[in-house]
């Protein structure tokens, strides 16, 4: 964990509607990050926004120095993130939290990302490639304009699937159904999962009826981003008799194993 | 450079005070336990650590979220998430024994019996070098109404807990009051060493399509740079009054911030929610600080301490 304020942009360009891929250079960030990590960004010079925003890893470049984030504009601080240019410096710090487990076995995983939340999962199945594994990526967006390009993930050896809510693209429905069509014909070791929280909620429910090593990525407001402030607190379950508690979404995760996470609150 | 002094020197009783190297602190419940910071820098070039607020028993804290942004600012509402004081004792402060910087704990309590049973559990606590009591706590006996908004239990609190220690005792006074001034004599009469000022204002914010409070608990705690020109003029109006030291707070984010509420009347400040921007404030303003003295002729923290204020 550092913080970098002099990384700087290398680019930074809208790749569909309001989703945005940036270069930034930072090769301490690139060389220690693991997928599932993020980085926290200090998206204005001025007190407004205040705080940093917790951004995932999308992909990195060792070699060359660089990571990549993919982020959707949602409000002030992802607007601001447009405007910076190549050579801008970007005020960031991490990488930051846990990362997914991933064994070094040869074995079959699938990724279920919804929207913006592929962006680690891109990452992840980069990694897993290299490490032989076989991986299923499937990506869930709302139509077809909003696919991101996932040539990568093929060259890389991936099997790429798509699913789009109103079928004009791939699979029509959801990417939890496609998974669960998965499941039902094929052996699948573990299942890795990031977006909405109703989307995490199926996987969650998936990965119980299925018996499944399940891991998903969880987002929450955050102050400190290094676990000192305890605002990112989400309900776990710590085992039958001690009930559940909160852990630090920042600290403690953002992954965590589906069967502990406790939704609805 | 050799006659330049940064120290600050809070008096307990029997002889135990608190020594600081500089007038640089970290807030409570902004720092954790420290651990999360020392990954950023040495955690002996602070003057102080003051920690996470810490109850009798083990407390799991409010329902997410927790925080929420707000303009230059921003509310939480953590609901005092700790481990209680035995594991607090226990897990977190022997790595914060390892430093050579003071150890402040910041204290909460649901009655006046249970301030008094932590401060004499910490008296003789190895590693603990000063109390902070927390007064924004709701007084479950009267009313739920916080023991700092009303004189009389501000009062029995503070006296209560010093009849339990010998530790120098810091009172950090609630700004949701009419009056600060009246709170900060009532704790110096009660029998306080110093005086933090100040805690969170109370605020809250609505979700507008939810049409309902986006805090569980309806309100929070306002901090950051939005608060600053507030709390400067409650460092200002309490030094006028008071005669012990004042720990100022509240918005601090360089330098300069912590040269106004020098200049205002505080003997050494905290540094909160500007942590969380940028991990090495604190650092910073030590230095700005330390040139600030040396280009304006300071030669100590008592010189500039209250500066602004016209001779009396
Ligand atoms: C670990 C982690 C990783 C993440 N990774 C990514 C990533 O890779 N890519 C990505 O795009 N995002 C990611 N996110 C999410 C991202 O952090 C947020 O989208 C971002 O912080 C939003 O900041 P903003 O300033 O743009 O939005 P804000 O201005 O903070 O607003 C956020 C939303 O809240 C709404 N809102 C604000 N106030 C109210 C109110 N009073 N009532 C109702 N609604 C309100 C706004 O309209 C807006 O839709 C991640 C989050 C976490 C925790
Ligand atoms: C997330 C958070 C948690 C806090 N927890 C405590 C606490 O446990 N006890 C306490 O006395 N003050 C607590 N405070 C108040 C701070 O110590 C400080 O008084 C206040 O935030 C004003 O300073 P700032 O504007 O620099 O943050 C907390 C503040 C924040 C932002
Ligand atoms: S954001 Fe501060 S503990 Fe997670």
């Amino acid at each position: 964990m550092h913080i970098d304020t002099s990384a700087t942009v290398i680019s930074n360009k809208k790749i569909i509607p309001e989703h945005y891929k940036m270069e930034i250079y930072s090769p301490q960030t690139a060389s220690s990050a693991k997928p599932g990590q993020f980085i926290h960004i200090k998206t204005s010079r001025t007190t407004s926004p205040l705080l940093r925003r917790p951004i995932s890893i999308y992909m990195r470049d060792k070699k060359r120095g660089i990571i990549s984030i993919l982020y959707k504009t949602v409000g002030t601080g992802t607007s601001l993130l447009t405007e910076y240019k190549p050579e801008d410096t970007i005020d960031i710090m991490g990488p930051l939290g846990n990362g997914f487990p991933l064994g070094d076995e040869q074995n079959r995983i699938a990724l279920a990302g919804g929207g913006v939340g592929i962006a680690p999962l891109v990452f992840l199945a980069l990694e897993a490639s290299q490490l032989k594994k076989q991986v299923i990526f499937i990506q869930g967006a709302q139509c077809k304009t909003t696919l991101i390009e996932t040539r990568e993930l093929k060259d890389a050896g991936c099997i790429v699937e798509t699913a789009t809510d109103d079928g004009s693209a791939g699979f029509h429905g959801f990417p939890t159904e496609l998974l669960k069509k998965y499941l039902e014909k094929e052996r699948i070791d573990t299942v890795y999962s990031c977006g909405p929280t109703p989307m995490l909620k199926t996987i969650k429910k998936i990965s119980l009826e299925n018996k499944i090593q399940t891991y998903i990525s969880l987002e929450q407001k955050m102050g400190c981003g290094i676990g000192a402030c305890l605002g990112c607190a989400c309900r776990v379950l710590v085992n039958e008799s001690q009930g559940s508690t909160y852990k630090r979404v920042c600290a403690d995760g953002p992954i965590f194993p589906a069967e502990v996470v406790v939704f609805d609150e | 450079m050799n006659e330049l002094s940064m120290e600050v020197r809070i008096q307990g009783q029997n002889r135990r005070a608190l020594i600081m190297k500089n007038p640089v602190m970290t807030a409570s419940g902004t720092f954790g336990f420290g651990k999360e910071y020392a990954a950023f820098y040495d955690l002996n070039k602070l003057g102080a650590i003051a920690v996470k607020g810490i109850t009798l028993e083990p407390r799991e804290g409010n329902p997410p979220p927790r925080i929420i942004e707000t303009p230059s600012g921003i509310l939480n509402s953590i609901g005092l998430q700790n481990p209680g004081i035995e594991g607090f004792v226990r897990n977190e402060l022997p790595f914060l024994r390892t430093f050579n910087t003071p150890v402040i704990v910041n204290i909460s309590g649901n009655t006046i019996a249970e301030y008094a049973l932590l401060a004499e559990k910490l008296d003789t606590v190895e590693g603990v070098s000063a109390l902070e009591i927390n007064v924004s706590c709701p007084n479950v006996k009267e009313g739920c109404l916080a023991f700092g908004i009303n004189k009389e239990s501000l009062f029995n609190v503070v006296k209560k807990t010093r009849e339990n220690t010998t530790l120098p005792l810091i009172v950090k006074l609630s700004p949701n009051v009419t009056d600060i001034v009246e709170m900060a004599e009532t704790a110096e009469q009660a029998g306080a060493d110093a005086i933090s000022l100040v805690n969170t204002f109370l605020g809250t914010a609505i979700d507008i399509y939810k049409k309902k409070p986006i805090f569980a608990n309806i309100v929070g705690g306002l901090s950051g740079p939005a608060i600053k020109p507030i709390a400067l003029r409650m460092v200002w109006e309490v030094y006028e009054k008071v005669n012990i030291p004042i720990i100022g707070m509240g918005g601090i984010t360089d330098w300069k911030d912590a040269v106004e509420f020098i200049l205002a009347g505080a003997s050494a400040l905290a540094v909160g929610t500007a942590n969380f921007i940028n991990p090495n404030t604190p650092l910073e303003i030590i230095d700005g600080i330390q040139s600030y003295m040396a280009a304006e002729g300071f030669k100590n923290i008592e010189e500039m301490t209250g500066y602004a204020h016209p001779p009396a």
